[in-house]
């Protein structure tokens, strides 16, 4: 089995909420919204890694987490750099002679560096390319920032091949193209030809194709699992779709208001769920086979998720567990393995 | 290459839209001709214009408060300033026996309006004077169309105190003499009662006049008469050593010499209290009324744009400093500060020989300090929600640095608003700059606002040819700056195209 390549600790990032006047003249405490809130998993190369769940769990913090677009509030984030990155690393950053906490203090070479090594394409194609550049623009950024290619003509040549290996061809026919010249899919395209144009080895997916038509998600995520293959990628892949996690990750990681629930081989967790509210997600998928359509019921799970402002003590999903027990409320359930590499976070599966 | 043709395309896209608009198109041909004249203007102007300017001497050969010569044609009797330029002129030359260079200068002079002239005047500006001329008498007498010749003045200028190691720089302005007239009219009119004190003050009449004396016992009056007037003047040298052509080379070469009948009417525009050439004071006042308000206006802008893209950028310490020092900025009453400001600089400045420009750098400073919160604030708001673009973060994960964000992601976007922006504030240094002159914060530079106050001090409502025009101008400048921004303004924010 290959090695880890991310492996997360304990991460937290909690947002300060603005406190009104009276708030703070009574000296009330700083209230958090807790956006994340304690998550370990492990990237392997290779893997496509998939994180889950409802709106406004936390899944795309813990993505801007990984490429450090914020800074945690507290955990680790250990990196396994590659063989020629390892050179430009200080001996006393790296601990078992390959990893670099991204949490830690970092030189600004070394920050550099690794932010190269770790990029991320967002969920909207519409936002994350600015209207004003042309897409030669937007790809020799990366190029300029990174110092890569000695002359102009020789990056224009490198932002034609990252174009012709997104699909965009002929590339010179798009290359001075503003992004409103193209579809959603182009779009999302050169977001994806953005992120692979440094030649990273993990990229972060926050729900690539969700803003997509339904029509071309296919196509962008093959495109994705081709890219992985010819280029060795490592992806962290965020979804809200079970049936797109089922289809493109290895492994998966359910979150629910900033935990992890479930987490393990996405076969396992899919199709054997353990913890309640996997077993609602799961069921909430719609049912090709319409003999199986009867089966969404059978989880009922109450209510809307409450505010990362406002979290449940103990369980965090007590209050709409159909299942609760009384230490539900009261303490957290620690994350058990049920299974070879399936663990799941919840009173039931937890002997006592 | 490629920046350079972008930029040029965003150019002419941004003109094409402007002149698609009737305040637009009004405002760019405005804008022309002001720069034209302005190039023109700069182009022309002597290097030493603000000291010319505030030298009473340059100004002596003109009338003063006149309106312009055009006046004429709206029913004002109007005497053109006749300037005799005797450099150029041909004297008759006659040397005596005992070594006297003379020279006469005959001029002819028509009076065809019923108006008397002003003044006469005779102006001799660093002339050199050879070493060994000792004096020079200099004779002036009019012959009136009736044949009447009067005396107008004669003067005996010794050099010799002034001579001490070779030639020197001679200046002086003549005069007419009121006992050499009143002789010679005595000696020409026998039998009138001419009243000496009437020649004292009305002197011009007596010589530009028809005199008459209907009975023997009244005194004599005195009625226009038009006609050819012979002007004579005479240079008589006392000269040690006959040096003819040295002389009359160094008339050539004075900075000035001329006999100046003073008429009534003046140049294009007239002239102010010190018979000062409006025409060149408002010409000259386009060129600084430009640099006074694109100057001015590009600094704040510039402060406004650097102090919001710093504060919405980077957020924390810095942006709540400079948001609390705008408000504290903007809770001050600028006008009591400028007065305040100004005063205390009046006296700073009393000794300086650049006080005047001192004087006006001062309050374009203050009008600078206090000019740039409202656009900072507008940037900051701009910058913040550009920040929080997706395509910000996407640089940012590439590993751009904030510089790099900040110059390529977030100014090109506030261009356009800063454009508009800078067009808008411009006139306001132009209008407060005039507006403190008029409440008394003179600098003394000869801006447009700069001859509206003195206008109001020293002027009459009726000298509208002193007061109308550069409050014009002022009022066109300010306008066409304000069109363009109308107009620019619709461009940049799309909402508010009909
Ligand atoms: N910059 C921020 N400041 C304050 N709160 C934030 C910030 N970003 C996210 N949050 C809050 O953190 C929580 C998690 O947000 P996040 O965007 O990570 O959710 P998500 O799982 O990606 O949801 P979605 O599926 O809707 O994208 C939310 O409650 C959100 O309001
Ligand atoms: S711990 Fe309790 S409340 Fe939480 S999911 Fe399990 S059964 Fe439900
Ligand atoms: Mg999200």
């Amino acid at each position: 089995m290959s090695e880890p390549k991310l492996v997360v600790e304990g991460l937290k990032k909690y947002f300060p909420i603005r406190r009104g006047i009276t708030e703070a003249l009574t000296f009330k405490p700083p209230r958090y919204v807790k956006a994340v809130d304690g998550i370990s998993f492990e990237v392997f190369e290779g893997d496509v890694f998939c994180l889950v769940g409802e709106s406004g769990c936390g899944k795309t913090t813990t993505g801007r987490l990984i490429v450090r677009l914020i800074e945690a509030t507290d955990g680790r984030m250990r990196y396994k750099v590659s063989e020629e990155l390892k050179n430009q690393i200080p001996e006393d950053l790296l601990q078992d002679g390959k990893y670099v906490d991204l949490l830690g203090k970092l030189p600004k070479n070394v920050d550099k560096a690794l932010r190269k090594d770790t990029q991320i394409i967002f969920q909207d194609p519409y936002g994350s390319l600015n209207p004003r550049m042309t897409l030669k623009d937007i790809l020799n950024e990366p190029l300029q920032v990174h110092n890569i290619g000695a002359s102009e003509s020789e990056r224009l040549e490198i932002i034609h091949r990252a174009l012709s290996e997104v699909k965009l061809t002929p590339p010179e026919e798009f290359v001075d193209r503003y992004p409103h010249m193209l579809s959603g899919g182009q779009r999302q395209r050169v977001a994806i030809a953005r992120a692979i144009i440094l030649n990273p080895s993990l990229v972060v997916a926050d729900e690539p194709v969700s803003m997509l038509d339904v029509s071309i998600r296919a196509e962008i995520l093959q495109l994705m699992l081709d890219l992985k293959a010819a280029r060795n990628l490592s992806y962290v892949f965020i979804t809200h779709d079970l049936a797109v996690a089922n289809y493109i990750c290895n492994r998966i990681a359910v979150m629910y208001l900033g935990k992890i629930v479930e987490m393990g081989i996405t076969d396992k967790v899919i199709g054997n769920p353990q913890h309640p509210y996997t077993q609602a997600l799961v069921a909430a998928v719609p049912e090709p086979d319409p003999k199986n359509r009867l089966r969404i019921k059978e989880v009922p799970i109450k209510g809307e998720i409450p505010s990362a402002a406002n979290i449940p003590s103990g369980c965090r999903l007590h209050p709409r567990c159909p299942y609760a027990m009384d230490i539900c409320s009261k303490e957290e359930p620690p994350m058990v393995e049920v299974e070879k590499d399936h663990y799941v976070s919840c009173w039931l599966h937890t002997k006592k | 290459m490629s920046f350079i043709a972008r930029v040029y395309a965003g150019l002419s896209w941004l003109r094409r839209e402007v002149l698609s608009q009737f305040s637009g198109k009004v405002a760019i041909a405005l804008l022309v001709a002001i720069v034209a004249v302005s190039i023109y203007a700069a182009a022309t102007m002597p290097s030493n214009y603000n000291v010319i300017w505030n030298y009473p001497l340059y100004w002596e050969a003109n009338p003063k408060n006149s309106p312009p010569e055009w006046s004429t044609y709206f029913g004002t009797t109007c005497l053109t300033n006749q300037v005799y330029d005797l450099r150029t002129a041909t004297p008759r030359i006659s040397v005596d026996e005992e070594g006297r260079v003379r020279l006469t200068y005959n001029m002819t002079y028509t009076l065809d309006v019923k108006s008397y002239p002003r003044a006469l005047i005779l102006i001799v500006d660093s002339m050199t004077i050879p070493a060994n001329v000792r004096n020079v008498r200099v004779l002036n007498t009019i012959v009136k169309p009736d044949g009447k010749q009067i005396q107008v003045f004669d003067d005996l200028v010794d050099f010799t105190k002034n001579v001490t190691a070779g030639s020197f720089k001679f200046t002086q302005t003549f005069r007419p003499e009121l006992d050499k007239i009143y002789n010679s009219l005595l000696l020409n009119y026998i039998n009138y009662n001419i009243d000496p004190n009437d020649v004292g003050v009305n002197y011009l009449s007596y010589i530009f006049g028809e005199i008459t004396q209907p009975d023997p016992k009244s005194t004599a009056r005195t009625t226009y008469l038009t006609g050819r007037y012979v002007i004579s003047l005479t240079l008589d040298f006392r000269v040690e050593g006959v040096a003819q052509e040295l002389l009359l080379r160094s008339i050539k070469n004075a900075a000035r010499f001329e006999y100046v009948v003073v008429g009534t009417c003046y140049g294009l525009m007239g002239t102010d209290y010190q018979g000062r050439d409006l025409a060149m004071g408002l010409l000259y006042g386009f060129p600084i009324a430009l640099l006074i308000g694109l100057g001015t206006a590009l600094m704040s802008t510039g402060l406004g744009l650097l102090a919001g893209m710093v504060s919405g950028y980077y957020g924390g310490f810095i942006d709540e400093f400079i948001q609390r020092f705008i408000d504290v900025l903007g809770s001050i009453p600028l006008l009591p500060i400028l007065i305040l400001v100004a005063a205390a600089a009046q006296t700073a400045f009393g000794a300086d020989p650049n006080k005047p420009v001192l004087m006006l750098l001062t309050i374009l400073g203050v009008l600078v300090l206090f000019g740039w919160g409202g656009l900072a604030i507008v940037v900051r708001s701009m910058t913040l929600s550009i920040k929080s673009e997706l395509y910000v973060e996407a640089a940012k994960s590439i590993g751009a640095s904030n510089f790099r964000i900040l110059i390529k992601h977030i100014l090109p976007q506030l261009v356009p608003y800063i454009a508009a922006s800078l067009v808008y504030s411009t006139p306001n240094a132009i209008l407060t700059e005039a507006g403190l002159s008029v409440l008394g914060i003179y600098h003394g530079l000869p801006t447009w606002g700069g001859i509206l106050a003195e206008a109001r001090t020293q002027g009459r409502v009726e000298y509208w040819w002193w007061i109308f025009p550069p409050g014009l101008l002022i009022a066109i400048t300010s306008l066409t700056f304000v069109l363009l921004g109308l107009a620019l303004e619709k461009v940049v924010e799309p909402r508010l195209r009909r």
